[in-house]
């Protein structure tokens, strides 16, 4: 056999491999474009949850949360992103992949998810069901405590039947003038929020992974075959959805790849109500008779007098106050 | 003579069909599986520092390792842009001259910024290692690499000229969700 022929031949047998190699690169590749983009359509999708969420009550924790509107905008978005229309086959499909979504209201969260039910016309119908709401409590001594997103709890005392419903400090005072013990993760700020958080993010996860364990069952109805479990978040988002009143959305099994990749994701989103968005304003004398006006961020050194404060940096430069040069509150 | 020179001609095309067409196809996958793997870890990178306000030394170092496992060089530019409301005085320094408006901008942070804070030159708290952003910044992170790759090696031999250096080109970004407290 000639040479050339012999590098003809080599050709013919490398081709089919390296064709194929190609194309599986191509298509991992757009599984790895269309993986972002469910992101980011998640990330839309629960904004908007998440913004029909809270019932406007003002003040800081005098609010309503609207589940069943924030379930709806939720599913609106995302037949919305998915260009799917509302009550049609695929809409229906594209709900089985929401295994749960955690509802976290500030004493107490809500688990939603797949259910079967019975409508008014007697079909049975698959819905999205949000679930009682269960209380951040934790058992023990004989004492229950119910914490919530911030440091005020309540605890119950099995043992003389008393309530205490208020702020952390202010319990331990009340405890030490009844001369009663009180466990060590009462005794510090820091303690505490540490233990608190702990305490709520290990109930959530338990609930979470029991929910999405049990989509499996209704997953099927559905006709997807994906094994569903919780996927791994890391510390910080965990910690992240439960700094405030939010949501948090498990969205997972749908297909991004012809070679079998299915999406495993989940997307959270948190409202500022516990925490408040707040700027300081003062005025500062630079020279003698020459005042400038600025605004400061939370915990400024410059804040002269922390009662007068604008929701936005938009509303502090609309009034004519300058970003403080100490905080820079940009 | 024809004879001799066919030979040479046919040395040529198969040492060009056995060594050099396998080998520059195999070079121009492992550009593309790179591209894809920076694309992603670039994606989560930042994805994780839209949704969580802060950028740690430890972020940004995992983040850089797994960029050298591709076994290339990048330059990573972070860029954080800073939405500002300036009230429009004509005297600042004469509080009646404020005309009732204000004035939006953007200001940005680049490496330079972003960097000493993560990586300080003197000794400082852990704590004070974290560069924070604010909800409603924006963050955007651009990759691209600096050395030859192979497959780049290979082609300027091949077409004898220069060929851009940029194989891998990944930028994403976003609005930052959260901030850090």
């Amino acid at each position: 056999m000639k040479l050339t022929d012999l590098a003809i031949l080599f050709i013919i047998i490398i081709i089919p491999t390296s064709l194929v190699l190609d194309i599986r690169t191509k298509n991992i590749e757009a599984a790895v474009y269309k993986r972002i983009e469910i992101n980011k359509i998640l990330e839309t999708v629960i904004e908007d949850g998440v913004s029909s969420l809270i019932e406007e009550g003002g003040g800081v924790k005098n609010f309503s949360l609207n589940k069943e509107k924030a379930i709806e905008e939720v599913l609106t978005s995302l037949y919305n992103n998915f260009n799917v229309l509302d009550k049609s086959t695929d809409a229906i499909i594209l709900q089985g992949y929401i295994s749960c979504i955690a509802i976290i209201d500030y004493d107490g969260y809500y688990l939603v998810s797949n259910q079967e039910y019975v409508n008014s016309e007697g079909y049975k119908e698959m819905k999205l069901i949000c679930g009682p709401k269960k209380s951040y409590s934790y058992y023990e001594d004989g004492y229950v405590y119910s914490f919530t997103l911030d440091n005020y709890l309540k605890i119950f005392d099995s043992w003389d039947n008393s309530l205490y419903i208020d702020t952390r400090d202010k319990i331990v005072e009340k405890l030490d003038e009844e001369g009663d013990s009180y466990p060590d993760f009462l005794s510090d700020d820091e303690l505490f929020d540490d233990f608190r958080r702990k305490k709520i993010i290990e109930l959530l996860q338990r609930d979470i992974n029991y929910t999405i364990n049990k989509h499996n069952l209704v997953a099927r109805q559905f006709g997807i075959s994906y094994y569903f479990s919780l996927p791994v978040l890391p510390e910080e988002d965990w910690f992240k959805t439960i700094d405030d009143v939010g949501m948090i959305m498990f969205f997972q099994g749908m297909p991004i790849g012809v070679t079998g990749e299915k999406i495993n994701s989940y997307a959270t989103g948190v409202t500022r109500i516990v925490k408040g968005e707040k700027y300081y304003i003062s005025e500062e004398e630079v020279e003698p008779g020459v005042y400038i006006k600025y605004y400061h961020k939370p915990g400024c050194t410059e804040i002269e007098d922390d009662s007068r404060t604008f929701d936005s940096k938009k509303e502090c430069a609309q009034n004519g106050y300058f970003p403080c040069p100490v905080c820079f509150p940009y | 003579m024809a004879d001799s020179f066919s030979k040479i001609v046919a040395i040529f095309l198969a040492a060009l069909l056995l060594f050099v067409v396998p080998i520059k196809n195999e070079f121009e996958r492992i550009d593309n599986t790179s591209r894809i793997y920076v694309l992603n870890e670039t994606a989560k990178f930042v994805d994780s520092v839209r949704n969580l306000g802060y950028i740690t030394p430890f972020m940004y170092q995992d983040y850089i390792g797994r960029l050298e496992a591709t076994n290339n060089i990048y330059e990573v530019r972070l860029e954080h842009s800073i939405k500002t409301f300036d009230p429009v005085y004509s005297d600042p320094l004469d509080e009646d001259t404020f005309e009732g408006d204000y004035l939006v901008g953007f200001s940005s942070y680049y490496n330079n910024d972003i960097l000493p804070v993560l990586f300080p030159n003197f000794s400082v708290d852990d704590s004070d290692r974290i560069y924070k952003l604010s909800r409603g910044d924006y963050f955007t992170v651009t990759v691209f690499n600096k050395n030859k790759t192979m497959a780049t090696k290979l082609q300027e031999m091949l077409y004898n000229g220069d060929v851009p250096v940029t194989k891998i080109y990944v930028r994403y970004g976003g609005m930052v969700k959260d901030e850090a407290n």
